[in-house]
């Protein structure tokens, strides 16, 4: 029985190590998109999180790595929002530019400052903490035992962003400006800076999302370690209907899916890449409606000009 | 104190007009400053007391409202005379062009927004639909043209039924549209002025085995352009260079060189000067006068009892009452574009 | 429209400009640093060679991408109708014996044409029937494809014939090798008669005139035909276009299959002439590069194999500088970011600029 309960345990801790990063980056999806800018440059800011995190942990601790990581990100953010908000561009193009640019980046920096393009050396991970009393029952041990810092961390952020969208005066303008920029610009509601803070926003919580990956979860920077997880992030947006709790809920799901994943290697039934397929299906089925419905914000990729400009 | 409305009275019924000018009026006995903004003569003439006349960006010349005639404001606005009534020739009403019977149209979030609506089009007339907005005109015509799904009733063109057609199918026997918004619907604005003289034509006569006939398509358009009267710099520019006026003009251009039988205009006039405005009457008018059948759609009632040989009026998404003009008194006509008066099997007001 | 034509010169220029801040961060001049790029793309033979072969796919990317966005469609999932054509066209290069080469390579390529189609049908269907974003649904069908043909690769096909590489333990991860008969010929042959001599180890090929070629037909396609001008006028105004009667989800749906298409055909380069077999590790990003492509030629024919031709001889450059002047191929990555990013800028601001101009000119007319 106990042996059972704790393959369940160590499932759903595996399943929370590989969801918490594609958590923190639909976050970031969401501010974005809620403002009203599509972020396909996720990855890209992921990338940058990765490496800037594991650089900052490198010199000074991980404290100092997540702090460059969410400058990192956020530093790439500000190309996309000047991009899509102030020259108006094709966010899509714009996007897939940055995962260009941040892949580039990343590695001519990793060949200059570690003098190897594709790994660094092992980086210091955050102290992690067990959790009173429940750590100490031996099935949830997997569970509570040992936990990264991060993990409450990301918990509080998608309380937190779910109460700043729906219970905040800020929340409210960031929707207006997404769903109907040019009644929110007849109100008063600035437009240009909200989309900057949303965009800006989402390229903070990718950056923490790959300083997830690279300091507690490898502890180590591996070139291509975010293997498209900014777009299972975007995936999990979609599916989430982009509301924080619901996004961070299939985020878990499409981390289960992940860790599955490994499990079905061992067993090999069904073959694993089919597994990993698991979470993209879904998305599809969701966009095709067999599977609920799930709105975009309505003015979410199109760039706002005012008349005349 | 000064307050601006732009063209307010537009959507409102000859009722409300007065209402609404009777309110100005208070406010400015009780000394408030207004700026009122029309393109409407009468009303500025009415309202007015001293009238600025702006023509493209500038202003031509300003003048106390007692000094003016409709005809001299007219005159400056457009830059020459300007013919305020239209020279009709009786009507000659043939066969049916246009008939529809009973027709159901479902609008946004499936709501009915055409509730059994039937009328007739004879070639050689034309039949006006006013109403206020949003009393399903929209969906009707968007529903004649197979732009829209049919949920109930028939339409038919010549004797054929069209109702499940495709929009070119119903096209194709001589069915020309020109649709209330020329800038979604009527011209593609990036594209070239030319090509915007074929659209829906691409497949039709200008094709040489699988390619367009660029020099045939050119000529076709340099014609329509001088026919019409369209003002352009080159042929070869996009649309959207084009002022308003003379984008609805290439839009008449296209739709009535294909010498169709019916014509459909959804708001022809709509945001058009008095220049334009009366080249776009003239050229209805000369398709009835050469037998076509047309129906003509627009929230502005003035333009539509001027234009049509028969009209009916648009509420809650059926034809409450059908007449001539001249037949019925302005106020009467309000009250059943409100609402207030309806046919005789008028259950109350219609709300949902 | 001559000043919209200089957006790609600002865009080239700039990113010129970026990457040669970043050679002075490392201490390089990018006089000598660009110097050592020129004299290794031009002046030898096999940089040559490499340049026509690495331009080759992306002529076929830029074009997909290109031919989808006339209609309105942005095609990201050109990366994974790629895998899909190149997984078919291998399977048919392999599975299928004893043809003459004359029927098998026609075969295969066609078969990689299809595997595109195939991939592009279900974004496509699910644009025009439920209106899913292509964006979206286009980037999952990429990721499902690389898996899916993981799967294939590795156990489905797997060779478990092939013949121990010496010194490498265990049999590499990659279909059986492709049929002779289904290889695509080098151009060598074809450039003698030009005199220019290729060398051996270079794999320019027939893909490329074949290519080009392309390019010629989808601008008439585009241009002069009654399809091409339905495309653009869905492309620019869906609204207009149903009203004129022309039927909007169908020449959507046949723009979006006819870029996927030509999309299976990105990877045969690769595969029918160079590899000869399929792997795990078959190159990627061909799609992505497609969209620069095709933005930085303006979506015009010869834009796109121009564009085509100047990010193979980055690639080729980034190699050279790796090797003579050891400054970091990924400078021009970087570049090629940039550069894509300042023409999407330069494009709307020079646009917005020219609008202007001809707006007070159409006034003033």
């Amino acid at each position: 029985m106990s042996l059972v309960g704790e393959f369940v345990a160590e499932m759903m801790a595996s399943a929370i190590r590989m969801g918490i990063p594609i958590l923190l980056a639909a976050l970031g999806a969401i501010f974005s998109e809620r403002s009203g800018v599509i972020n396909i440059g996720l990855e890209g800011m992921m990338m940058f999180g990765a490496f800037f995190g594991a650089l900052g942990s490198y010199l000074g601790g991980p404290v100092l790595g997540l702090a460059l990581a969410i400058a990192g990100g956020t530093a790439l953010a500000f190309v996309h929002a000047m991009g899509s908000v102030t020259f108006r561009v094709n966010q899509i193009v714009s996007g897939v530019a940055l995962n260009i640019l941040a892949y580039g980046c990343v590695r001519f920096s990793s060949i200059t400052i570690f003098k190897m393009a594709t790994t660094s050396p092992h980086v210091a991970k955050l102290a992690s903490i067990d959790v009173p009393s429940l750590s100490r029952i031996p099935v949830l041990r997997p569970l509570f035992g040992g936990v990264s810092p991060m993990v409450p961390l990301a918990v509080c952020l998608a309380l937190a962003s779910y109460w700043l969208i729906q219970r905040t005066v800020f929340g409210l303008r960031l929707r207006a400006v997404g769903e109907n920029p040019l009644a929110a610009d007849t109100v008063g509601v600035p437009v240009p800076p909200l989309r900057y803070v949303g965009v800006l926003l989402s390229g903070a919580l990718a950056g923490l999302a790959g300083a997830y990956l690279s300091i507690e979860h490898t502890g180590m920077y591996v070139e291509g370690m975010t293997q498209g997880k900014g777009y299972i992030a975007l995936a999990a947006t979609i599916f989430g209907d982009w509301s924080p709790l619901r996004a961070s809920a299939v985020a878990m799901l499409f981390g289960f899916a992940e860790s599955l994943s490994f499990r079905v290697v061992e067993g090999g039934t069904i073959p694993y890449q089919f597994i990993k397929m698991i979470p993209y299906a879904m998305t599809l089925a969701v966009l095709a409606g067999v599977v609920g419905r799930s709105r975009p914000p309505a003015s979410s990729g199109v760039p706002y000009e005012r008349e005349g400009e | 104190m000064g307050s601006s409305r732009t063209s307010t009275s537009a959507v409102l019924t000859p009722g409300e007009v007065g209402e609404l000018f009777r309110s100005l009026r208070n406010l400015r006995d009780r000394g408030k400053a207004i700026v009122f903004i029309s393109h409407k003569l009468d009303e500025v003439l009415d309202i007015a007391d001293r009238v600025t006349v702006l023509r493209q960006g500038r202003v031509v010349g300003s003048a106390l409202t007692a000094e003016l005639t409709e005809a001299r404001l007219a005159e400056m606005m457009v830059g020459r005379p300007v013919l305020l009534e239209l020279h009709k020739k009786p009507r000659q009403p043939g066969e049916a062009g246009l008939r529809v019977k009973g027709l159901v149209v479902h609008g946004a979030g499936r709501r009915p927004a055409v509730r059994g609506v039937s009328f007739e089009v004879r070639r050689g007339e034309i039949y006006g639909i006013a109403g206020v907005e949003g009393n399903g005109q929209t969906e009707l015509v968007e529903a004649l043209m197979g732009l829209r799904p049919i949920a109930g009733g028939t339409v038919s063109v010549l004797g054929r039924e069209t109702s499940g057609l495709s929009t070119s199918e119903i096209r194709r026997p001589g069915v020309s549209y020109i649709p209330e918004d020329r800038q979604k619907r009527g011209l593609i604005l990036p594209m070239t002025i030319w090509e915007n003289e074929i659209l829906g034509h691409q497949r039709a006569r200008l094709r040489a085995r699988w390619f367009l006939d660029t020099r045939a398509v050119l000529a076709h358009a340099v014609r329509l352009v001088e026919q019409f009267d369209v003002r352009i710099g080159d042929i070869g520019m996009p649309a959207a260079t084009l002022s308003g006026g003379n984008q609805q003009k290439l839009i008449l251009a296209r739709e009535l060189s294909s010498d169709p039988a019916v014509i459909i205009a959804s708001q022809p006039m709509r945001g058009l000067d008095i220049g334009a405005g009366e080249f776009v009457n003239n050229k209805l008018l000369e398709a009835r006068d050469a037998g076509k059948a047309v129906l003509m759609v627009s929230s502005d009632l003035e333009e539509v009892l001027s234009l049509s040989d028969r009209v009916g009026i648009m509420y809650g998404g059926r034809i409450v009452v059908e007449f001539q003009p001249g037949e019925m008194q302005p106020a009467e006509i309000g009250e059943y574009m409100l609402g207030v008066k309806g046919p005789a099997d008028w259950k109350g007001s219609v709300t949902a | 429209m001559i000043l919209e034509a200089t957006s790609p010169l600002i865009a080239v220029v700039f990113s010129v400009l970026v990457g040669s801040l970043l050679m002075v961060l490392v201490g390089k001049s990018p006089v000598q640093v660009f110097g050592v790029m020129f004299r290794f793309c031009l002046g030898r033979a096999d940089s040559f060679g490499t340049i026509l072969f690495k331009a080759t796919p992306l002529i076929f990317s830029g074009l997909a991408v290109g031919l989808a966005l006339r209609a309105g469609i942005l095609n990201i999932g050109v990366e994974g109708q790629y895998l899909t054509g190149a997984i078919l066209a291998a399977w048919v290069g392999f599975g299928v014996k004893g043809l003459p080469g004359f029927v098998h390579l026609p075969l295969a390529v066609a078969a990689g044409m299809v595997g595109g189609a195939l991939w592009s049908l279900v974004p496509a269907l699910l644009k025009v029937r439920r209106g899913a974003h292509e964006v979206i649904s286009t980037i999952m069908m990429n990721y499902i494809a690389q898996h899916l043909v993981h799967y294939l690769i590795a156990d489905v096909f797997m060779d478990k014939m092939q013949m121990p590489i010496p010194g490498l333990g265990s049999a590499r991860v990659r279909t059986p090798l492709i049929a002779k008969t289904a290889m695509i010929p080098k151009v060598h042959g074809l450039l003698a008669l030009l005199g220019i001599a290729l060398p051996k180890h270079t794999y320019a090929n027939w893909l490329l005139p074949f290519g080009v070629a392309l390019a010629v037909a989808t601008y008439y396609l585009v241009w002069k035909t009654p399809f091409g001008y339905e495309v653009r006028s869905v492309g620019h105004n869906p609204g207009a276009a149903e009203a004129s009667g022309i039927r909007v989800a169908e020449t959507r749906l046949k723009a979006f299959v006819l870029s996927g298409t030509i999309a299976g055909l990105v990877g045969l380069s690769d595969l029918l002439c160079y590899f000869g077999y399929m792997d795990v590790d078959f190159p990627k990003g061909y799609g992505f590069t497609g969209v620069a492509v095709a933005l930085l030629g303006r979506n015009s024919a010869a834009g796109i194999v121009a564009a085509a031709f100047l990010f193979a001889f980055l690639d080729r450059g980034a190699e050279g500088i790796q090797a003579l002047a050891s400054v970091p191929m990924d400078v021009i990555v970087i570049l090629q970011g940039v550069m894509i990013l300042s023409i999407v800028v330069a494009a709307e601001v020079v646009g917005r600029y020219a609008r202007n101009l001809q707006r007070k000119e159409a006034a003033r007319g």
